[in-house]
């Protein structure tokens, strides 16, 4: 007989340099396992290195059960991957970089794509990167998600901070009480 | 009352008649209402809008997000927050235009801003009873205190008798002058000094400079005026709802509140995804998340005098019908978040 453990997990997305490798290595308790290669072309501009496949990160619960993090590579070309990560999580976080060119865009992008999830998995919004004040700010997101008529918990985060992701846990399981 | 800074009112799509009902209504309204309201086609402050017909119907589902639509028909077909009954009655027209004015006060922020004026000379004076009350009157707490400060555009400090000043306002910046403050982690001083009774706290007109300068010498931040509406209604509400509200009227939140403004703790955000989904009952809140309804009236309060809440019709379908199908895996996935969390915070 084969013993179907299911997989536990969280996953992370949101665009390049949002974030998300620096979230999961701040909670994960074993080295985030990754991909990361030095930029290429034109996005050798924003970040020394970037995502390729997926970041992978642990948390081992109380009865040796695994959380496992993941982190769905920043740039568009690899998107085909991100449904088949989603599958089966128990949560989804957006991360946004504020002070990305146009973020309120890249927050469309992952909404879009994500829009037939957003029921059923809860979902909550990071906005990243706030601290260097060279985004939109808060308001924006606020008003882009009005205009889409979608609900979502929604933070200026800072994924280097550990209470700040424990905020985001936080809301997500409160997401899953409201049946 | 101030009449040098009138409130002013607009129409969108009125027939003559209701027009002229208006503003004899407003008229005779006047004297029971202490600010000054005018009709000012130019720039108003609150649109009273005919959705009765074609046209202001389409001008409402086009602009009622902006929030300073009233809409004026027979029946409130449109769930409107703000509904006046046809024909317009004064007493009706009196309480909504006062509602308007506490559960709205933002809506005069933004043009007011625009005409500086710093010898306003306002009554601060207001006109309260000490008697511990079932319902929580805003207007007896420092809640009131930034609202007549930001309908009069008066720059004002706020002290209490035994500690330095504690809070600056300065309206026409939209903003709000004190110490650095951790909303997620807020002192018990802190609480203390935003549930203060109007009665504890004295209240200074003071010029703009002055508080430029205070705010260099001793390091003071900047906030958003919204954060201390919002910990003042938290703390000093003790429980009690605001006038005309029950632990059985059915609330929605209209977005997720910015805790990064708003003075919180990890209930609220429980509280808040109850609020968020879909409409629920303040008892249900209570009921579902094991908290206290004093809890959940407070959150409701200061969402409530942000404008961050949409009261939905009590007859609301509000039956949780997947809620037993679901709910397994819900419980399994709760637990699961529960075991997560612990991990995290070392509980
Ligand atoms: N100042 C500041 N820096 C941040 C913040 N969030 C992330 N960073 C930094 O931004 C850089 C990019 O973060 P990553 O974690 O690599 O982003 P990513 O989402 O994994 O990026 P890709 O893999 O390329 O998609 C890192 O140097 C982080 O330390 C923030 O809130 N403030
Ligand atoms: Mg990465």
């Amino acid at each position: 007989m084969r013993i179907i453990v299911k997989e536990i997990k969280l996953v992370f997305t949101g665009s390049m340099g949002a974030g998300k490798t620096t979230a999961i290595s701040t909670i994960s308790e074993i080295p985030v396992v990754n991909t990361d290669v030095r930029t290429t072309d034109k996005a050798r501009l924003r970040k020394e290195t970037t995502t390729v496949a997926l970041d992978y990160g642990e948390l081992t619960l109380d009865g040796g059960q695994k959380l496992k993090l993941y982190g769905t590579p920043g740039q568009q070309r690899f998107e085909y991957m991100w449904p088949i990560i989603i599958k089966g999580a128990l949560g989804l976080i957006i991360l946004v970089d504020d002070a990305a060119d146009d973020p309120v865009a890249d927050l469309a992008i992952y909404i879009k794509f994500f829009k037939s999830y957003l029921e059923d998995m809860p979902t909550v919004i990071g906005i990243t990167r706030t601290d260097l004040k060279q985004g939109p700010g808060m308001p924006a997101y606020y008003d882009y998600l009005q205009n889409q008529d979608l609900q979502l918990p929604i933070f200026p985060v800072d994924p280097r901070q550990r209470e700040h992701l424990i905020m985001i846990i936080q809301t997500l399981a409160a997401m899953v009480e409201v049946v | 009352m101030d009449i040098t800074h009138p409130h002013n009112i607009a129409t969108h799509a009125l027939e003559k008649t209701d027009k002229i009902f208006l503003v004899s209504m407003l008229d005779i309204a006047q004297k029971n209402l202490d600010v000054y309201w005018v009709l000012n086609e130019d720039s108003p402050h609150i649109i009273f809008v005919n959705v009765d017909v074609p046209e202001g119907k389409a001008y409402w589902l086009a602009n009622h997000t902006k929030n300073n639509l009233i809409a004026l028909a027979q029946y409130n077909f449109l769930k409107a927050d703000f509904f006046l009954e046809k024909p317009i009655r004064v007493q009706k027209l009196i309480d909504l235009l006062k509602r308007i004015s506490t559960e709205a006060p933002h809506l005069f922020l933004k043009t007011e801003m625009a005409s500086k004026n710093n010898d306003v000379d306002i009554d601060l004076v207001l006109d309260y009873s000490e008697s511990e009350t079932e319902v929580f009157d805003p207007s007896l707490y420092l809640t009131g205190l930034l609202i007549k400060a930001v309908q009069s555009r008066t720059a004002q400090r706020f002290s209490l008798a035994n500690s330095s000043s504690f809070l600056f306002i300065l309206p026409e910046q939209d903003s709000c002058f004190t110490k650095n403050l951790d909303f997620s982690n807020l002192t018990d001083e802190q609480k203390m000094c935003y549930r203060s009774h109007i009665k504890d706290i004295q209240t200074e007109v003071v010029n703009a400079n002055t508080i430029a300068s205070i705010t260099q010498k001793q390091g003071l931040k900047k906030y958003p005026i919204e954060s201390f509406l919002w910990a003042s209604t938290l703390y000093a509400s003790r429980g009690r709802l605001l006038t005309g509200y029950s632990t059985k009227s059915v609330v929605q939140l209209k977005r997720w509140p910015d805790f990064s403004i708003f003075a919180h703790d990890p209930e609220h955000f429980r509280i808040a995804a109850f609020m968020l989904k879909k409409p629920i009952r303040l008892e249900t809140i209570a009921l579902k998340t094991g908290l206290s309804i004093e809890h959940i009236n407070n959150f409701f309060n200061a969402a409530m005098i942000n404008q961050l809440i949409d009261i939905k019709s009590n007859n609301e379908n509000i039956t949780h019908k997947q809620a037993q199908k679901e709910s397994t895996k819900a419980t399994e996935k709760q637990s699961l978040f529960k075991s997560v969390l612990k991990r995290l915070t070392g509980e």
